[in-house]
């Protein structure tokens, strides 16, 4: 019961609450974003970069949100004509929370500094990859707990987003989840065309 | 306690019909095959629904808020519910 509450809050909370919780997204994205020094450059991207600024994070939270929410409103309203943007408005907000936990690891610069020691260490590799090979096994610790802890949050993440859109759209046939996961990739695709382009 | 109307047969699941009805003052009984009411093939959870829906006017945003659920939870509820008194309507012989 605990588990579906966490993954599909969308039935068991009041209007109100949903509210309060996506309002406090904003602010969450907009902390974490800023203090740990992450990208969100993308409807599913989570970036550790050396510094952000507030503009920065502003604008890429903004496009991440707004593209996500139109492309599965736009989808929805398709499925069911009853679709209201402001409820797949709330379900993105409420389901990006894992992604702001998922930043937690680079508290204090940690995950980008160790990021850039392997890049480094990868560059001036020249050859000499037995050597490069056994310095990179001291980071695979490193790595296999982040790709955990970053898989676990992308799940979330999307079982967040499916239960949301289902909802909101109350789609019922077979295929929702098809028309969901092509939906994701699109907002992907489009949000990153309009990061790279403006 | 108030014993629940059952509604669908215990044994495969039809519905079920009315076939004999007792007046309780001069017990005369009345014999036949009777449909059940579109109202009554409804779920106590579904009829409660309704009844709310009717006590709140029809705005689901009050009933979600007095319910504790959330909007488009409400809406989906009517919405499962409209599509069931359709297919029931069309399933009942006129």
């Amino acid at each position: 019961m605990m588990l579906k509450k966490i993954t599909n809050p969308f039935l068991y909370l009041s209007d109100k609450q949903l509210n309060t919780v996506a309002i406090a997204s904003i602010f969450i994205g907009i902390v974490v974003s800023i203090f740990l020094d992450t990208n969100f450059d993308g409807c599913l991207d989570v970036h550790f970069v050396a510094k952000v600024t507030l503009l920065e994070t502003l604008r890429n939270l903004a496009i991440s949100v707004f593209v996500l929410s139109i492309i599965l409103f736009l989808s929805g309203k398709t499925a069911n004509p009853k679709t209201r943007f402001l409820d797949i408005f709330i379900v993105v907000l409420v389901a990006r929370i894992p992604l702001y936990i998922i930043a937690l690891q680079n508290l204090g610069g940690y995950g980008y500094a160790k990021t850039l020691q392997m890049q480094e260490l990868l560059t001036h590799a020249k050859g000499n990859v037995s050597n490069v090979a056994k310095q990179l096994q001291n980071y695979f610790p490193f790595l296999i707990l982040t790709s955990i802890f970053s898989l676990l949050g992308l799940i979330l993440f999307l079982t967040l987003l499916f239960n949301g859109y289902k909802t909101a759209t109350n789609i019922k046939s077979n295929n929702h989840i098809f028309i969901f996961i092509i939906t994701v990739i699109v907002a992907e695709i489009i949000s990153k065309i309009i990061f790279y382009n403006f | 306690m108030q014993p629940k109307l059952p509604i669908h047969c215990p044994s495969c699941s039809s519905p079920l019909l009315v076939t004999r009805l007792d007046c309780v003052k001069c017990a005369t009984s009345v014999s036949g095959n009777f449909t059940m009411p579109l109202l009554l093939q409804m779920t106590d959870d579904e009829q409660n629904f309704m009844l709310n829906f009717l006590l709140f006017s029809g705005s689901l945003k009050e009933m979600a808020v007095q319910m504790g659920n959330s909007y488009p939870t409400v809406r989906n509820k009517l919405d499962d519910l409209i599509l069931k008194i359709k297919t029931l309507q069309n399933q009942t012989p006129s």
